[in-house]
């Protein structure tokens, strides 16, 4: 398996051993050893998957990154977290995927009729098996627990993705100050409850 | 000797005993002591080099803080890496540069003079022009970028390729030239963004910074 390091906060370094792994299109920002970069054009999802991706609007450019060496992966000086799966499924905004062990698979989930207002669509990546993979987030991301007696709110435009057996509603705060135009800039929430992890950033989009 | 310390990822201090620091006009942010600042045309190259970098568009404009005391630098919420050369030559952007004193000699190199007709490629194919800054000697340059800049160690086992857009500078004995990974891919328009990189080959460190131009 890729091994996967975060160099610096901001950069990632991988690891292969005549090994793939996936990244964003054009992250790559130096490698040592042989390797070589190649556009994936069905994502690793099939013919339906990617004409999915491509109806849903979850659309990622993805290459694939071939050989032996180490190769350096960044996005607009970002800050990268590594998330390791394990046999596990992780559902995550696409723009927020750097890059992510050829042995993990990929789809395009929907996510309930939450994109509408919070401006991410109403579709959303879902990633599964085992490996590792790399986000990218504004400030650096934070893992928050849910567990069944404390349900987690998250505002939206701070929200990158979560794992686990977890379940998102949509919920608003309106009140009579918000008819008023007197709002506190929090009207509506995501609400998980479960069992899992809600990842965010310090960051508003 | 001015002495620069690193105050945080985005900030320096040097600090000046009667010498003179040149900086990125307009970086400064604070200082403590009796420090005269003043705009500087010849930024310690005499006026040849002068002539040249306006020539060549490697200009730059730099600011001369003379006296004794603090000074902090930072710029653009950039990022600030302090480079340490022993006797060696560090190959930089012009509008990377942060802050250096007399204890290093300033230069423009021609591209061409390095890698032939591969280092005018590089430099028209990256965007970077086809001139570069050279700082040589022994002493301390600041330098800035976009992301933390890491130096990755390059031997002669081991080149180093990277992208163009991520390049910051580079020092030690290296030789670079364009390698360009084309396939049928890139010909029906689905390349995968990494169509060309420069190598680096030799005994040196070349430093990268975590975003693309």
């Amino acid at each position: 398996m890729s091994r996967f390091n975060v160099n610096s906060d901001r950069l990632l370094e991988v690891d292969l051993q005549n090994e793939k792994v996936m990244a964003i299109a054009g992250a790559m920002v130096a490698y040592t050893g042989s390797m070589k970069f190649e556009k994936s054009i069905l994502g690793g999802e099939g013919l339906f998957g990617a004409l999915k991706r491509k109806v849903t609007n979850e659309g990622m450019s993805l290459m694939q990154t071939t050989g032996t060496g180490t190769v350096y992966f960044a996005q607009n000086a970002a800050e990268i977290a590594i998330i390791a799966l394990n046999q596990e499924k992780l559902f995550i905004e696409s723009s927020s995927l750097l890059a992510y062990d050829a042995g993990l698979k990929t789809n395009t989930s929907f996510a309930g009729l939450r994109g509408a207002t919070s401006g991410q669509g109403l579709f959303t990546t879902t990633i599964e098996g085992n490996g590792n993979l790399a986000v990218i987030s504004r400030g650096n991301l934070i893992a928050l627990e849910v567990t069944p007696s404390t349900p987690l709110f998250v505002d939206p435009d701070a929200f990158i993705g979560y794992r686990g057996n977890v379940a998102q509603e949509f919920v608003f705060d309106v009140n009579w100050r918000t008819m008023v135009g007197e709002a506190s800039g929090e009207s509506y929430q995501f609400k998980f409850t479960g069992q899992g992890v809600v990842y965010i950033q310090p960051a508003e989009r | 000797m001015p002495s620069y310390t690193q105050i945080n990822e985005k900030l320096i201090e040097i600090t000046l005993n009667n010498e003179e620091v040149y900086a990125k006009k307009g970086a400064m942010i604070s200082y403590q002591g009796d420090v005269l600042f003043s705009r500087s045309f010849l930024t310690g190259g005499g006026i040849q080099d002068l002539a040249m970098r306006t020539a060549t568009n490697e200009g730059y404009a730099m600011m001369l803080a003379k006296g004794t005391g603090k000074i902090y630098y930072g710029h653009n919420n950039l990022f600030v890496t302090i480079i340490n050369l022993q006797n060696e030559m560090v190959y930089v952007e012009s509008d990377v540069l942060l802050a250096y004193d007399n204890r290093l000699q300033i230069g423009t190199m021609f591209l061409g003079n390095q890698g032939g007709v591969q280092g005018i490629v590089r430099g028209a194919v990256s965007g970077q022009g086809l001139f570069t800054t050279t700082l040589q000697g022994s002493g301390q340059v600041a330098i800035l970028s976009d992301g933390n800049a890491i130096g990755i160690a390059v031997t002669p086992e081991k080149p180093v390729f990277v992208d163009p857009d991520a390049y910051i500078g580079h020092k030690g004995n290296l030789s670079s030239n364009i390698v360009t990974d084309l396939n049928w891919k890139s010909f029906i328009g689905q390349t995968s963004g990494e169509s060309y990189q420069v190598k680096f080959t030799g005994q040196g460190t070349v430093y990268i910074q975590a975003s693309e131009r």
